[in-house]
């Protein structure tokens, strides 16, 4: 085959990031595949050496506008690790909330907003307002319903207000956590529904396999909590880490072309996110959520990493089920006020929470009056990276023989399933062919 | 239900948040107590269910409009559907334009007024430039004319 192909997807400025995806095939060869970051760096870890421990939740909690609140929740955590502070059970199961709530929001926005128009065949979520008015109405309600868990707890879900080292400075009340847990469960059979519509669209998602690394917490031991906010680094090649050993799996590397750093562990890569954490954690999940694996015919473990949706999905009805339980303790409990004082100290410590697009870890070295003297923020969209590299090698050679507009497609859908963090703009290429 | 008065933009990019800096400088003032004042920063479909369940709102944003900058303009949503500047009245890229379309495929929007204001700079930065400082206060005169008007008239 003597085929020629130039295709460079420009992503659309937008404040979630910068990426192009890049393909030249000369002869009928791959000469090049990839998915380029070309967005500047941000020095974050920079910007935090010599703060204070009281403001560096809140500086990195603007690392990302849909993450918010899991930068703050790995910051906290690598606080308290390294200033020698442990959260009583009542900040933690408040905590879970807060991370809950953002993941359910950020998975809705992405399964319906992202993912969706492809799945229906439209090119953005606009058309498919007008052919399916109810799933974008529910969309929105879902989507809100996310915000407002995350808001009732921290003051709102972008930029967490009263989320602190130790615990908060404004607890919720009784009340206020009852209406949203009442507004859960009134949405569940929403999310049920959206698991039988999307089944019956599933087909439409593209073949395709490559094995790979998965990487997420793993419950900590004696624990049967699918984690989100507490555990271990797990591999599925049958490893586990603490948490303050990541950088033995995340080995950061730098490739040329692109602003961003490359992860890898025990293979060429490895995936962090919804998948990861389901095919390594799937037993863990909430009968419902099971049940809906199974509608979906998703059984762990899946290596084709289009079907990162459907583990989203899968995820958000866990989610509510176990949002539900938890209020349900604190309701019980009732809310007690607590200290939250703490005296700063010299110590190192690190953090690692799963945020929507895989797991997070923050590492601080705190000086003996509580200044950041050193700071490590590895975020899922870069360990993702190599993953997404590897499967344009692999995926790319095998789709030649479709018109440039549909590898354009998969190729552009692959980047969009794994829901990195430029997620924003994905519906909003430009395709230019040379 | 009610009124909402949301300010759009960012307030890091100068003149980019002037409409946040202006709705924050309305909390100074007596209004009517159906008034819901937003700080709306760089949000955009998470708008649409605030604007759903309101009867009026006044959008106050930064927007490009090719006039000279601190000069300011009232308008109507059917003004950035037909209009030829459409896709550039905003400078949030296509966030609140398509938030707004997409809201009128699923819904009635609400008699929506937007209130645009042509900035001279949108840099890094948290002040505004001298020629919106200047205006400042005429911004803020006009936007709360326009609350306390607003549905008292004919409205588009």
């Amino acid at each position: 085959m003597s085929k020629n192909i130039d295709i460079h997807v420009h992503h659309v400025t937008r404040v979630e990031g910068h990426g192009d995806v890049l393909l030249n095939v000369k002869d009928g060869r791959v000469e090049h595949v990839a998915l380029n970051i070309v967005e500047a760096p941000r020095f974050f870890e920079g910007m935090l050496r010599g703060r204070a421990h009281y403001e560096v939740r809140e500086i990195v909690s603007r690392i990302c506008g849909i993450c918010a609140c899991g930068h703050a929740l790995a910051s906290v955590r690598a606080s308290e690790a390294a200033l020698g502070i442990e959260p009583s059970e009542q900040v933690v199961d408040l905590r879970k909330i807060v991370l809950a709530g953002e993941n359910l929001s950020s998975h809705f926005l992405h399964i319906f907003f992202l993912v969706a128009p492809d799945l229906f065949g439209v090119k953005s979520v606009l058309p498919l307002a007008t052919t399916h008015r109810d799933i974008v109405v529910r969309a929105l309600k879902l989507k809100k319903l996310g915000n407002d868990v995350s808001d009732v707890i921290v003051g709102r879900h972008v930029h967490p207000i009263t989320l602190d080292i130790k615990g908060f400075t404004v607890l919720p009340s009784v009340s206020a956590l009852a209406d949203v847990q009442k507004q859960i469960i009134e949405m569940i059979p929403e999310v049920v529904d959206t698991v039988d519509l999307i089944a019956s669209v599933a087909g439409g998602i593209p073949d395709f396999t490559r094995e790979t690394e998965y990487i997420s917490l793993g419950p900590v031991s004696g624990s049967t909590e699918y984690p989100f906010y507490d555990g271990v680094i797990k591999s599925s090649e049958g490893i586990t880490y603490y948490p303050a050993e990541y950088r033995k799996v995340t080995n950061e590397f730098i490739i040329p072309d692109s602003t961003a750093k490359h992860c890898k562990h025990l293979r060429d890569s490895y995936m962090v996110g919804a998948l990861a954490r389901f095919n390594n954690n799937s037993d863990l999940l909430h009968p419902e959520a099971k049940k809906a694996a199974e509608k979906l015919g998703m059984i762990a473990p899946v290596h084709n990493p289009y079907m990162i949706t459907l583990a989203q999905l899968i995820e958000t009805i866990h989610i509510m089920h176990d949002t539900v339980e938890i209020i349900d303790k604190i309701i019980r409990r009732g809310i007690k006020d607590e200290d939250y004082t703490y005296q700063p100290r010299a110590g190192t410590g690190s953090g690692a929470v799963e945020v929507p697009r895989g797991i997070l870890f923050h590492h601080y070295t705190y000086d003996s009056k509580g200044r950041i003297e050193y700071a490590d923020c590895v975020i899922p969209t870069t360990q993702n990276l190599e993953n997404i590299d590897q499967d344009f090698r692999k995926l790319a050679p095998t789709i030649l023989d479709k018109s440039e507009e549909e590898i354009s497609l998969l190729l552009q859908m692959l980047v969009r399933a794994y829901d990195p963090c430029i997620s924003c703009s994905t519906h909003q290429l430009n395709v230019r062919f040379k | 239900m009610g009124l909402l008065v949301v300010g759009l933009g960012n307030i890091l990019l100068k003149d980019e948040g002037v409409g946040v800096h202006v709705v924050n400088s309305l909390r100074d003032r007596p209004l009517p107590e159906d008034v819901t004042l937003m700080d709306g920063a760089t949000m955009g479909v998470d708008l649409l269910n605030d604007i759903l369940e309101s009867d009026r709102v006044i959008i106050v944003d930064s927007a490009q409009m090719d006039v000279s900058a601190g000069e300011y303009r009232t308008f109507g949503i059917s003004e950035i559907e037909d209009g030829a500047h459409f896709p550039n009245y905003s400078l949030h890229d296509l966030t609140f334009a398509e938030t707004i379309a997409l809201g009128g495929i699923i819904a009635t929007l609400p008699p929506i007024r937007i209130i645009g204001i042509q900035p001279e700079s949108i840099e890094h930065g948290n002040e505004l430039t001298g020629t919106l400082r200047k205006n400042f206060n005429e911004y803020v005169d006009h936007v709360h004319n326009t609350i306390m008007s607003f549905g008292k008239e004919e409205t588009d």
